[in-house]
């Protein structure tokens, strides 16, 4: 069985965890399927240093009756050390029943708002990044939170599950 | 306080390094309690996040490249087009992970490619064409997980 987990320092005398892949050896392979090390100093790149897909949120919307409605959850805002808010990346997938047979689908990525409320497999997403306590009223003390809303069309049998990561949008 | 992390021999997945979620006993989890396990084929870091913009003039073909350091992977790429905060549309891209689709004002005018330049360096080449003139401001997210 190959060496897969490197939790010390490599080969560059670099402090650092290190996954690899399948039948690699951690040791001497490129192939890494987690490395604590990714750094990008490219011209025009701002380095993620690798930052995990983590999600900070997810759940599952359901809607109910015909006419169009907004559904919300709130998510505790993303703000850096100098106090600036962001909003974070959501991935959200849509299912609708159309009849008994017959199922639409869809998905939204993104740091989306789309104010002109055009309608995409039947919704759009709305995402603001703070000003709001966790029931989703104004902000006033506490813990503040940003809050994700969806406009569904026609949102009867709709079944919309979100996941909300930790990248928020500038890096 | 449950015990979360794992770094050895785990019951059913065998020697790795795990970490189970908020109140899940590591060694008793099952795949689904884990926010990070070694054996996983790909753990999906994030490589590059830029907004890229592109205007075109009206005519002919615009083209906007990026290089980013890849770690020797031919990576996965996502690209959501915005213009002022709003999302509009996604056009086309290639090797895409995925892309949005909020419209038909721009469907088939921009193409987005990746290419594994060599172990070290990925591009990503933006491209725009139509017979009207336009700035875009495309979100562009490079994965490790391979194409």
């Amino acid at each position: 069985m190959a060496n897969r987990v490197l939790l010390g320092k490599d080969g560059n005398g670099d402090y650092c965890l290190k996954v690899s892949a399948s039948g690699a050896n951690v040791l001497t392979t490129s192939n890494l399927t987690f490395n604590s090390l990714i750094t990008d100093s490219t011209s025009g790149v701002t380095s993620t240093e690798g930052r995990a897909f983590n999600v900070i949120q997810s759940g599952v919307i359901n809607g109910s009756g015909t006419t169009a409605a907004t559904y919300s959850v709130q998510f505790p805002s993303i703000v850096d050390n100098s106090g600036n808010y962001s909003i974070p990346f959501v991935h959200a997938l849509y299912e609708k029943t159309v009849t008994e047979t017959n199922i639409a689908a869809g998905y939204y990525t993104g740091y989306g708002y789309h104010a002109s409320g055009t309608y995409s497999w039947g919704a759009y997403m709305l995402l603001e990044s703070h000003g709001f306590n966790s029931s989703g009223g104004n902000y006033t003390s506490g813990t503040q939170y940003g809050r994700l809303r969806f406009n569904a069309s026609n949102p009867g049998n709709m079944s919309l599950s979100y996941y909300i990561l930790a990248i928020p949008a500038h890096g | 306080m449950a015990n979360r992390v794992l770094l050895g021999n785990h019951g059913t997945y065998g020697y790795g390094l795990y970490v189970s979620k908020s109140n899940i006993d590591v060694t008793g989890a099952n795949i689904e309690n884990f926010l990070f396990a070694s054996t996983a084929t790909n753990n999906n870091q994030l490589l590059l996040l830029e907004w890229i913009p592109i205007t075109h003039g009206g005519s002919g073909t615009t083209t906007v490249t990026q290089q980013y350091a890849n770690f020797n992977k031919d990576c996965e790429v996502m690209m959501v087009y915005t213009s002022g905060g709003e999302p509009v549309t996604a056009g086309s891209a290639t090797d895409a992970w995925s892309a949005n689709d909020f419209g038909s004002l721009f469907t088939g005018l921009v193409t987005l490619t990746n290419t594994k330049t060599s172990s070290s360096v990925g591009t990503l080449t933006l491209t725009a064409t139509g017979a009207s003139s336009y700035t875009l401001n495309p979100i562009i997210a490079v994965f490790t997980q391979e194409i």
